[in-house]
């Protein structure tokens, strides 16, 4: 399904992370190794505290290493500033989180226009309208998110993902927060789009049946992968 | 940077409305507010001044003279000038049936007044009031003479040995203000009738004023010209040169003082509400804690986060500073349509620009300076708070740059201050201390949270919960302790210096005070006066001193205009002063450098000055100061300095001559009477009669009229304090707001876990009570230290400070915050914990 000779969209080697607290340094990952090509979904399965979270915001720069090496759309992450690493979130990265944070002071629309308008992207607007059009809320653009529905909520933060044209998609439990049914909708329109834009997606999640949707399922335990961490 | 993409997403922020940014808003408004109002009235004062300088003067150029009339080539130049209107001031005794008061007699020519007008009740003409007819002088009074002689219009008075028939009330007199302070009512009448009364003989304190109108077209130069050459022309004169641009300069510097004063106080309050500003600023970090992240999140560098949130936090206070600059621009209008009428001061009602810059540049100033530390917050905000629950609040210090736009902020607020006060010594105590105040209670927060950390453990959980929210990470002790204990300091201070007034009004008259000053008592009548008012019964003691009038010419050769005198002595070297000579050192004086001269002396002349007005003007023992006196210049080298106390309210003089100096020139004599017990209207009515051209000033209605001024004084001082525990209460209320959010976690986990509502009652009232009592123990102290400052350096009463006000305070402080906390956490108290527990 996969050429071989592609590049990988993620690329962790022997990646270490370890946090200080007030008992002492805490080992959060302990050499994790993990690839995903491009265009592949990878599910993230753990039970709780075994480091997938963390997995996650490392792969999105939002957690240094403490050791290993880390490659996300080509680029390594290890030695960019913090500036460099929001710009390289707003060029190659959609997260969708478990309780969406969207920013309640602005409309659906803005609120998907907000990585184009920080990429200086001239008409941020139009794009962000069609992408709310894709996820069946172009008749919701002005609301605010206080006026949507959870899942409402949820597929403004998918276009806002996407908006971007972004090569990798992480979610975080994008469905904890929905009902069974809207859940299920949501992780169709999730699939859908990404099938679409060819972007990779890392999906953590407690549900089996829904990491099984996904190409392949890496399982995280204590800090290690142990099961599915390679094609 | 983009600025462009930071306002619009700082306009897409605020479109939600200006929730959570009352207190900052209140606090803000409140102070520029302030700052412009005083100001904008000021201005407007001062502008009116200016105006109508010349209906104020009554004149372009006004020559007065004390003691004596011009001379044929004074008049020569007088008249030469422009259209000339003679007008004489004295002060006399008026007397009807038994009832006798001191007047504010003025004898008007034909040509009075060259501006403006005076407006008589039932509109009769000036020149029909103050004609003689039927044998019968005219006047026009004061209505206040009505009532302190009994009499109507129509009645006739006694003004030394002349009968005068008051004619008509005066409403308006245009020219009343430049004629500095008054003690009785005015009364206007023509000079004929002024000399027939017999007060005007030589050596009586009257001063002859002439005032020039100048052809229609004259400029500000022609105006210049005149005045040069009244003063370089006209040297040994003696006569004061006043013109239109500074007609009432008493009034004038009786409002900068005040306004000085005022935009300090409002200035404070403004500093402490950027302490408001600061923990506004602070939650609303908090708040848009989640946004922030989600910006970081979404591609956002931490500039453009700061930009965003920078500029959103400018924009509301623009509105603030725009709502407290349309007060001030309004004030003067607002001031002028109200109380216009009522203040004998003219306003204008402009939109007075400068004084709003000043506001506006100040609260802008203030803004950056107190919400950029906890602005600087937000790049500290981490991306990955979205992924976790709950993130802990960001405090730290903030970078280079910010703190580079901080002090860079506060010190161009201390270089306007600076630049637009004139008494540097005062505005640097006054930043000093400010400045010292913030360090200071920053380092007490400290301390305390140090204490609470180190307190040993106790059994009570309540105990512990209070002591443990006090040095919990991202407490609000700190700012609590700050709001409050800046708040308290000018609480008490105000007080205080309220109390200081009040008290000096009460003890107003000291215990052996003289009862009257009776003036111009002539050198021949002299002996018999004393024996005639020696006899009156009640009186116990009286003394007396030759009084002449004279003005400073020159200190050390160097022309009076031209010294370089500190800011309270300064007063001595401008106007006419007192003068006197005496063979003794006068009562209540102390000698404190050089030697009294012989009682026989007979060599060059002497004088001694007062210590300070001597130091003041920087003179030495052995230097020159060469004074005018009836036309004559007399040259007399310092010969020693005195300590006067002026609080016995006994006669002293800054300026005594050794008695060869001045004891040729024609002049009156000073006489005080003190009484005990004794009829003192009685004693007025009888001297007033036997010695109708001697005026009596009673010493209790010369202290009602400063203790008027001091009153309206009190008043400000009031304002300012209301203003200041309104801004201090908003400061508290916002410095426990901060946390709320913290608080209502705290309470809610607590409840969850079995802690009744009263036990989280209780744990908050100590903690509060504790915060409380630590600032007003440092409120106390410093405000006290303010207080006592203020007092001894610039009103020059004697402190008063009392224990009842200071423990109020502290009852007061400890109370407020105990109820501003209650109140401010009451929803976390009273919040169910389900409902919260299944949001987070």
């Amino acid at each position: 399904m996969f050429n071989i000779m592609t590049p990988a969209a993620v690329s962790l080697k022997n990646v270490h992370l370890t946090l200080p607290s007030r008992a002492g340094n805490v080992d959060i990952l302990r050499g994790i190794d993990l690839s995903v090509r491009p265009g592949e979904a990878v599910g993230i399965v753990g039970p709780s505290g075994s480091g997938k979270t963390t997995l996650l915001m490392v792969i999105a720069g939002l957690e240094r290493a403490s050791r290993g090496e880390v490659t996300v759309a080509g680029q390594s992450l290890s030695g960019k500033s913090e500036d460099e690493l929001a710009a390289f979130r707003r060029d190659n990265v959609g997260i969708v989180f478990q309780s969406f944070h969207l920013i309640p002071t602005m409309t659906a629309l803005e609120n998907v226009a907000v990585p184009l308008e920080f990429r200086g992207t001239p008409n941020a607007m139009e794009i962000a309208r069609d992408k709310l059009g894709r996820v069946g809320l172009g008749h919701r653009l002005s609301h605010y998110p206080g006026q949507l529905s959870g899942g409402e909520q949820q597929r403004v933060a998918i276009a806002r993902a996407l908006a971007s044209g972004a090569r990798i998609i992480i979610a975080d439990e994008p469905t904890g927060n929905l009902d069974h049914v809207t859940g299920e909708q949501i992780i169709k329109l999730l699939f859908d789009l990404r099938g679409q834009d060819g972007a990779s997606l890392l999906l953590v999640t407690h549900d089996s049946t829904l990491a099984a949707r996904c190409d392949r399922v890496a399982e995280v335990l204590d800090g290690r992968i142990v099961a599915g961490a390679h094609p | 940077m983009n600025p462009a993409l930071w306002l619009r997403f700082a306009r897409r922020d605020l479109r939600s409305g200006l929730q959570g940014f009352w207190i900052f808003l209140t606090c803000l408004a409140l102070g520029t507010g302030t700052i412009a109002v005083i100001g904008s009235l000021a201005a407007a004062v001062e502008r009116g001044l200016q105006e109508q300088g010349q209906p104020l003067l009554g004149g372009d150029v006004e020559l007065s003279l004390i003691h004596r009339e011009a001379t044929e080539a004074e008049l020569k130049f007088i008249t030469a000038s422009g259209a000339v209107s003679k007008v004489a001031t004295v002060r006399a005794m008026a007397v009807a049936g038994k009832n006798t008061t001191l007047v504010e007699a003025k004898s008007v020519d034909a040509a009075y007044p060259l501006y403006g007008n005076v407006e008589l009740e039932g509109g009769m003409p000036l020149a029909d009031a103050l004609a003689t007819k039927d044998g019968i002088a005219g006047a026009a009074a004061d209505p206040l003479l009505m009532g302190r002689l009994g009499i109507k219009p129509g009645d006739t008075i006694k003004l030394g040995s002349a009968d005068i028939v008051i004619r008509a009330l005066i409403k308006t007199e245009p020219d009343r203000i430049s004629d500095g302070i008054v003690l009785g009512p005015r009364l206007l009448l023509t000079e004929e009738v002024l000399r027939s009364t017999g007060i005007v003989q030589p050596g009586s304190l009257i001063t002859w004023r002439y005032r020039i109108k100048l052809p229609d077209d004259a400029s500000q130069k022609a105006l210049r010209q005149v005045v040069r050459q009244a003063r370089d022309d006209f040297k040994d004169s003696g006569w004061r040169v006043k013109n239109r641009n500074n007609a009432a300069q008493g009034a004038d510097n009786f409002i900068e003082r005040l306004g000085y004063f005022m935009t300090l106080v409002g200035l404070a309050s403004l500093i402490v509400g950027g302490a408001g500003i600061a923990n506004a600023v602070q939650a609303f970090v908090t708040r848009k804690t989640n946004s922030i992240a989600t910006l970081k999140c979404l591609g956002a560098s931490s500039r453009d986060v700061m930009g965003i949130y920078l500029t959103e936090i400018l924009l509301v206070g623009m509105i603030a500073i725009a709502i407290g600059l349309l007060a001030g621009a309004v004030a003067p209008a607002i001031a002028a349509a109200t109380v216009g009428g009522l203040l004998p001061l003219p306003l204008t009602s402009r939109v007075e620009v400068l004084p709003l810059a000043f506001a506006g540049a100040l609260g802008l100033l203030v803004t950056l300076a107190f919400a950029l530390w906890p602005l600087s917050h937000t790049r500290k905000v981490a991306a990955s708070a979205l992924f976790r629950h709950r993130s802990s609040p960001v405090h730290g210090w903030p970078g280079g740059w910010e703190l580079g736009v901080i002090a860079a902020a506060l010190a161009l607020i201390a270089a306007l201050v600076f630049v637009s006060f004139k008494d540097t010594r005062v505005t640097a105590y006054f930043l000093g201390g400010l400045i010292a105040s913030f360090i200071v209670l920053l380092g007490l927060a400290r301390l305390i949270i140090l204490a609470a950390r180190r307190l040993p453990r106790r059994s009570s959980a309540i105990w512990r919960y209070a002591i443990g929210n006090i040095h919990r990470p991202g407490s609000a002790a700190a700012s609590v302790i700050l709001a409050l204990g800046l708040g308290l300091t000018l609480f008490v201070m105000l007080a205080l210096t309220d109390r200081t007034i009040s008290s000096e009004l009460r003890s107003g008259i000291p215990e052996k005070a003289p009862a009257f000053f009776f003036l111009d008592v002539r050198n021949t009548e002299l002996d018999a006066f004393r024996q005639m008012i020696s006899q009156q019964p009640g009186v116990t003691h009286v003394t007396n001193a030759p009084m002449l009038r004279g003005r400073v010419v020159s200190v050390k050769g160097v022309a009076a205009d031209k010294v370089e005198a500190s800011a309270d002595s300064g007063w001595a070297l401008r106007g006419d002063r007192g003068l006197t000579y005496a063979d003794a050192l006068p009562e209540g004086s102390t000698l404190v450098e050089g030697e009294w001269w012989a009682k026989d002396y007979s060599g060059p002349p002497l004088v001694s000055l007062v210590d300070e007005i001597g130091r003041g003007i920087g003179v030495k023992i052995g230097d020159e100061i060469t004074v005018n006196v009836l036309g004559r210049e007399v040259t007399a080298k310092v010969a020693n300095f005195r300590q006067v106390n002026w609080r016995s309210l006994g006669i002293n003089f800054v300026m005594v001559f050794s008695p060869n100096t001045l004891k040729g020139a024609p002049h009156s004599h000073i006489v005080t009477v003190e009484m005990n017990g004794g009829d003192e209207a009685a004693l007025l009515n009888e001297m007033a009669r036997a010695y109708p051209s001697v005026t009596a000033v009673r010493v209790k209605d010369a202290i009602d009229i400063v203790s008027g001024l001091l009153n309206q004084m009190l008043m400000a001082i009031r304002g300012a304090n209301v203003l200041t525990l309104l801004t201090g209460v908003l400061v508290l209320a916002g410095a426990l707001a901060a946390g709320l959010s913290d608080r209502l976690y705290e309470a809610v986990v607590l409840k969850t876990y079995g802690a009744s509502k009263r036990q989280l009652v209780g744990a908050f009232v100590i903690e509060y009570a504790a915060l409380g009592l630590a600032s007003a123990i440092f409120g106390l102290a410093v405000g006290s230290l303010g207080s006592w400052f203020l007092a001894h350096f610039i009103l020059e009463m004697p402190w008063s400070f009392s224990l009842p006000t200071a423990l109020l305070t502290a009852f007061i402080a400890m109370t407020v915050t105990v109820i501003a906390g209650l109140s401010v956490t009451w929803t976390a108290l009273s919040a169910k914990p389900a409902p919260y527990l299944r949001n987070e």
